[in-house]
């Protein structure tokens, strides 16, 4: 992403517009290894609400094919979930998009 | 005025929502915006703490976050004082200009501040450089912290941990129950269903509460900059003589930090996360103000612990601070 200009960043009207964003909370829910949090962490990657060391810090581990990112790894915080390659407590993660604010609770498999 | 006073009428939310989280309860025709949303949630809980427990303390750590749990704290209890007190528990490193802040903003606003330091460790000589940074930290704020809270006999201690913050963090509860050694067992959690806190301890046992576990980081600049929260100088872009050492800037504060022979250089900087400052590096960055700062945040790529040496000095290190006590 392009470097904003902050001399011509025109804060009233993106606070204005962060105003109007309603907040909606979701959670998972599914069987275990049904994906959850994999799809979790690619809505995260994909509305770029992670950042690049987060990322750096997951490449190369988990249990995809070589060369590609373990989304689930961006929401299952805890060592025992990272090694084990299960969700074992409750993540609350966040993003936004143009519209909305969410609070994704990515829970484990039931 | 004193900007640190806070003054209701001042302010952007001009009234302090008492419902609860959640936009289905909000009453038709009221609009909350997700800061309203988030504000009101953070003094509900405040409000609970206050009434649930014996001996609740307000962990002050001087940065952003502290800053606006303590706004937060005042609104809670407007037009009375804050209930509690604020414990800081001071490393030994911290920067000049925040102990000075500090000390201002506690003596502004009237609340009673205790400050806490591992002083055997201190007198000792302990630092990141002879120990390796795990222990240091160990001693100085883990320990510390351990230990302050014994001394006064709080069972409850506010934090400004936020859960976007760091993978470890978004499995905390709001309110984080510690054994009576102060453990956090990440996998043996209380349930914690919509605004519904547990609260029951043994004698010995106690809860970290995080009112902000909800905000993200433009979340709170975005709510300093609405209420006119005042921050540490050393948020906002300066010349400032730094030891360069590849992308890491490293402030001066410290001697024995410079390597053989080195020499600060003056860089244009401004520190994103507050901590200790032999592990804490700045950034380049020419943001000013607090909407120059919402609008770089807007184009990071890295978190905001990315500089803080703490969290990368192994696979997993903020859980393994967390187990073991830190907050
Ligand atoms: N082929 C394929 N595999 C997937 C997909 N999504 C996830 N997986 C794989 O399924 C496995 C489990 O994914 P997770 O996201 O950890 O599953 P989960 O539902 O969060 O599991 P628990 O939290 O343990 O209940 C991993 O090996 C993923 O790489 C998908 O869309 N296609
Ligand atoms: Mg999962």
């Amino acid at each position: 992403m392009a470097t904003l200009a902050t001399e011509t960043f025109p804060i009233e009207q993106f606070l204005a517009q962060e105003r109007e964003k309603d907040l909606l909370r979701f959670s998972t829910a599914g069987s275990v290894d049904d994906g959850k949090s994999t799809l979790i962490g690619r809505l995260l990657y994909d509305t770029q609400s992670v950042y690049e060391d987060q990322v750096r810090c997951i490449r190369g581990k988990g249990s995809t094919a070589p060369g590609q990112i373990d989304f689930a790894l961006l929401t299952d915080g805890l060592r025992a979930e990272r090694e084990q390659g299960i969700t074992i407590d409750v993540a609350c993660r966040y993003f936004s998009t143009a519209r909305r604010k969410f609070i994704i609770a990515d829970t484990p498999g039931h | 005025m004193n900007p640190a006073i806070y003054n209701p009428s001042s302010t952007v939310s001009r009234s302090t929502p008492t419902m609860t989280f959640g936009a289905a309860r909000t009453p038709a025709g009221c609009r909350l915006s997700h800061l309203q949303l988030l504000e009101a949630q953070s003094i509900h809980i405040l409000r609970e703490v206050a009434s649930e427990f014996e001996r609740p303390v307000m962990l002050y750590s001087i940065g952003k976050d502290s800053s606006v749990m303590l706004r937060l704290a005042q609104k809670a209890f407007y037009p009375g004082p804050i209930p509690f007190p604020l414990l800081h528990i001071d490393t030994g490193f911290k920067f000049r200009e925040m102990l000075t802040f500090r000390d201002e903003v506690a003596r502004s606003i009237g609340a009673e501040l205790l400050v806490w330091r591992n002083e055997p460790a201190i007198r000792a000589g302990t630092n990141p450089i002879k120990l390796d940074t795990k222990r240091c930290c160990g001693l100085l704020k883990t320990q510390a912290l351990l230990d302050g809270l014994r001394h006064y006999s709080f069972d409850a201690a506010f934090g400004g941990a936020r859960r976007d913050e760091e993978k470890s963090r978004a499995k905390e509860r709001i309110y984080s129950f510690r054994d009576s050694t102060g453990q956090w067992d990440p996998k043996n959690q209380r349930p914690e269903l919509w605004n519904l806190y547990n609260g029951r301890i043994h004698p010995g046992e106690t809860i970290r509460v995080f009112p902000l576990s909800n905000w993200t980081e433009m979340d709170v600049w975005q709510y300093i900059h609405e209420e006119n929260i005042p921050v540490v100088d050393l948020y906002f872009a300066k010349e400032r003589p730094m030891y360069v050492r590849g992308d890491v800037l490293l402030p001066i504060e410290q001697e024995f930090m410079a390597l053989p022979g080195e020499k600060p250089q003056m860089v244009k900087c401004r520190l994103r996360s507050l901590g200790c400052s032999p592990c804490t590096g700045a950034i380049r960055s020419n943001a000013e103000t607090i909407p120059d700062i919402i609008a770089e945040l807007i184009s990071f790529r890295s978190s905001e612990r990315a500089n803080r040496v703490i969290d990368h000095d192994q696979e997993g290190s903020m859980e393994i601070k967390k187990r073991e006590g830190y907050f």
